[in-house]
This record gives C-alpha cells, sequence and structure tokens, in this order.
C-alpha cells in the first residue's frame, strides 16, 4: 500500500515536471512571438477591424431587408470574441453597459450612424491582449453624441478549420469595451 | 540554361536545403512522403512566414518533370528557400556560373576552326552591325487590352517584363501601353487577374490581349461591389469557394498575416466595407472541381 503511495507521488511529481517544462519550451505572449514593429502592424489591423466593426453596426441599424440584417449581424458576430460581450448602450446617454446581442436589438431599424476618430493602441501589451482607445460619434437624425470608448483586442493563438484541415494560426477578435 | 533546366536545379537545391534540416532524409522527389512535404510546408511556413500548400507541392515538384514553368510569386518562395533572395537571383546566379564555363569549351572548338572560315562569317556580322548602328532605333508603343471586353487593362492590374537571355527587366505600363526600344522583343505579361503570357513582337503588333483568369475578376468585382446584388454574390461565392479554402491576408509591409477560412471570407465580399476594398488579391488556387483552395490577398 505504502509503495503503491510513494509510486503515485514520484508519478505526480515527474509529471508535473515534463508538464512545467513543455509551457517553458514554447514561448508565450505577442511579446515572445511578435517583434516590436509586427506587434504596431497587428496593432494598426486591429484598428481597422474597429472600424469596420462600426461601419457594419451603422448598416445593421439602417437595414429594412430582415434577411440581409441577418447577414450583417453574423458579420458583427465573427468580429468578436463572444456575443455576450459587455459593450456600451448607445442608445442611452448613462453609462451603461449591456450585451451586444441586447444592443443589436437596440439599434435594430434605428437609423443610427457610428463615427469614430482619434483611435489609438495602447504601447502596455499583456499576455494576450491590448486595448484601443478612441471617440466614437453616434448620431440619429440631427442629434449626436461623444463618447471616449477603451475597447479590449484579444490577439492569441487558436487552432483554425480551414473544412476538414486545422492550423494553428494567431486569432484577433474584438473584445469588452467602457467608457473612459 | 533556360527557364525549365533552372527550375529543375531549383528542385535539386529545395532538396539540399530540406536535407540540411532533416539530415536522415536521402531520398529524391519520387520518394518525397506525405510527411516530408508536411515538413517542408512548415519549414515553409517557420522560416519564410509563407503558405505553401499541399497539392501545389504534389503537382510541382514531384513529378519528374514539368510542362509549365510554375508561378513567380511560387518561385521566389523556393528560391528563398534554397537560399537566394528570390527567382531573379537564383536564375541569373546559375547563369552566371554557366556562362563561365562556355569559352573553356569556346577554346578548344576555335582550334579545329578554320581561320579563312572566321573571316567569312566575321565579315556579314561587321555589315549588320554597322547597319543596325546606322538605322536609328524603332521605338515602338503596344496597348495592352483585355480580350473579353477589348478595353484597355488597368495599369496597377498589370506587369511586364522584357524577355532576354533568361533576364527578366521590368517594363513601366502607363495608361495600359507599354514603349518598346525595339520593335522585335519578347515580352512576358504577369497579372493575378489574367492569365501569363509570353509574346513576341512584331512588326504590325500594336495591341497584345490578355485572358481574364475569370476567378480572380469575379473576386475583385466582389471587392469593389456595394450591397445590392448580396444574395447572388453569397451563392456564387458557396459555388466557386472550396470548403477547406484558406485565405492569408498580409498586414502592409508583410509584417504580419491574418487567417481567414471560407466562411469568414465570405461574409467579408457578401457585406463589403470601406475596409474590404483595401484588399489587392495577389494569387489564387484552384482544385480539380474548379473551386478556389488558396487565395493570397496584400492588405493596402
Amino acid at each position: 500500500m505504502n509503495w503503491k503511495k510513494i509510486n503515485m507521488a514520484i508519478l505526480i511529481s515527474v509529471s508535473s515536471i515534463v508538464c512545467a517544462q513543455n509551457i517553458e519550451a514554447s514561448p508565450q505572449g505577442i511579446k515572445a512571438n511578435f517583434s516590436e514593429k509586427s506587434i504596431l502592424a497587428y496593432q494598426e489591423n486591429s484598428q481597422h477591424k474597429i472600424a469596420e466593426f462600426y461601419e457594419y453596426l451603422t448598416l445593421y441599424s439602417n437595414e429594412k431587408n430582415p434577411e440581409l440584417r441577418k447577414q450583417i449581424q453574423s458579420n458583427i458576430l465573427s468580429m468578436v470574441s463572444s456575443k455576450e460581450i459587455e459593450v456600451l448602450d448607445f442608445t442611452d446617454s448613462a453609462t451603461n453597459l449591456i450585451d451586444l446581442s441586447e444592443l443589436l436589438e437596440k439599434i435594430k431599424n434605428q437609423d443610427y450612424k457610428f463615427e469614430i476618430d482619434e483611435m489609438e493602441s495602447s504601447e502596455n501589451i499583456s499576455l494576450y491582449e491590448w486595448e484601443n482607445s478612441y471617440q466614437l460619434k453616434i448620431s440619429k437624425g440631427e442629434n449626436f453624441q461623444i463618447r471616449s470608448i477603451s475597447q479590449c483586442i484579444i490577439f492569441e493563438p487558436l487552432e483554425k478549420k480551414f473544412g476538414k484541415k486545422s492550423k494553428l494560426v494567431w486569432e484577433m477578435k474584438l473584445d469588452e469595451m467602457f467608457e473612459d | 540554361m533556360n527557364e525549365q533546366e533552372l527550375f529543375q536545379e531549383l528542385k535539386k537545391r529545395i532538396l539540399e536545403s530540406y536535407r540540411n534540416h532533416y539530415p536522415y532524409f536521402s531520398g529524391n522527389w519520387k520518394n518525397f512522403s506525405s510527411k516530408d512535404i508536411r515538413q517542408l510546408i512548415e519549414l515553409i511556413e517557420t522560416e519564410l512566414r509563407e503558405s505553401v500548400s499541399e497539392k501545389w507541392i504534389y503537382t510541382h515538384l514531384k513529378p519528374e518533370k514539368n510542362e509549365k514553368l510554375p508561378r513567380k510569386d511560387m518561385l521566389d518562395i523556393f528560391a528563398c528557400f534554397a537560399g537566394f533572395s528570390d527567382w531573379n537571383e537564383f536564375s541569373f546566379k546559375l547563369n552566371e556560373v554557366e556562362s563561365e564555363e562556355i569559352p573553356i569549351q569556346k577554346v578548344e572548338n576555335k582550334k579545329k576552326f578554320n581561320k579563312k572560315l572566321w573571316f567569312l562569317v566575321l565579315i556579314p556580322i561587321l555589315i549588320l552591325g554597322i547597319y543596325r548602328f546606322i538605322q536609328p532605333k524603332k521605338s515602338k508603343t503596344v496597348t495592352l487590352k483585355n480580350e473579353f471586353t477589348k478595353k484597355p487593362v488597368q495599369t496597377d492590374e498589370i506587369k511586364v517584363y522584357k524577355l532576354n537571355e533568361n533576364q527578366k527587366t521590368p517594363v513601366e505600363v502607363v495608361e495600359s501601353k507599354i514603349e518598346l526600344e525595339d520593335s522585335n522583343e519578347k515580352i512576358l505579361i504577369e497579372s493575378p487577374y489574367f492569365e501569363q503570357k509570353e509574346v513576341q513582337i512584331s512588326d504590325s503588333e500594336e495591341e497584345i490581349f490578355v485572358k481574364p483568369e475569370d476567378y480572380a475578376l469575379v473576386l475583385k468585382t466582389f471587392i469593389d461591389s456595394d450591397l445590392s446584388d448580396w444574395t447572388s454574390r453569397k451563392e456564387k461565392l458557396e459555388k466557386i469557394l472550396s470548403e477547406d479554402l484558406e485565405v492569408i491576408i498580409l498586414l502592409k509591409e508583410n509584417l504580419g498575416a491574418e487567417y481567414l477560412n471560407k466562411e469568414e471570407f465570405a461574409q467579408k465580399l457578401i457585406v463589403p466595407t470601406s475596409e474590404t476594398k483595401k484588399l489587392k488579391i495577389l494569387n489564387l488556387e484552384t482544385n480539380e472541381n474548379k473551386e478556389i483552395t488558396f487565395i493570397r490577398i496584400q492588405q493596402l
């Protein structure tokens, strides 16, 4: 019985050492995998993605054809880390956070227009994310409001499917936002 | 060395480079296994940050003989893998080595050659040379047109090279026209939107027609379109894109890349935005069912 316990203890300690070595062997995080110039290029790309996200939101809010609106909705959801991410309630001037799917419901058929300005990416980069901050002009008819927003960008390696094949690639997704 | 011979030499060099990474491999292209192919693809991805499909290797590297020279961008990738900056440097350096060997043969032949015969050969050449020197050079303007629409092609959609003893010299395209110094030059036309074409320019040639690569032009039209006709775009994309499609969008200055699968790429073209319009197709590959399996795109 005692031998069994000793063997188990040895097995656990050996496997924990092996696991620890595996983690150390592959470099982790954005900074360990990309040069400074590459990170800047990916940050610039993340700014284009945010611009595209708001272009889709404008199209979605103005589109009267339900089929096309559904297509635009699926484009929007493919850009974010989850459809439940918290975003600002642009229909309210108070700082309220709501689910993205809830926001989409609120702006549907409401003819909102979203325009971004003064976008920049943070120099501070965490293991797999950074923040982009920007000014967002939200217009409806002649009324508009301008909000200062920060939004998380997740950039991490994941096994992506290309039909029957799959491949480890670095994937970028827009994440939660908050008001500055 | 002609281009085919150069390509065969490149294939040998690729195997040598592969052996540097996998010294236990001692075979040739004939017995290059599917495992070797996967390892070669991985090497190219890690070392050059370029992507090569398994199908491409089967089509162009595995066969003993190649009827057609592969696309230039693929030749560039493998020339890099073999230790050269690109295909042009590879061709230049190999021909340089060959031309250094030629004089030795010529010296041997010279001894056998009758001196009187030399005289007979030299005089007409000299006369011809003087005649050509006196004659003013005929410059020639040629317009490049789409074979289907008969309209001039867009200048930024096409690249033209002058071919001279295996050397490719770029020719400037201005308003769909090229200016050639000699009216008997051989040119090569390359474009992601049109089929590659080699033309020996004749005196009467004032227009060259290039045949559109259907899929590339279809995708370009989709990239530049607006929201209208989104359903027909969706249907067409469903037909022409393979389920296994892999799209690589190269970021500015090739500092990074984004990978899209069929669903993501189709979404982009079904609802195009101002960001979609910044995409330029560099090349694409199709499978035996005429479906697009790979697209390389540059973000402008």
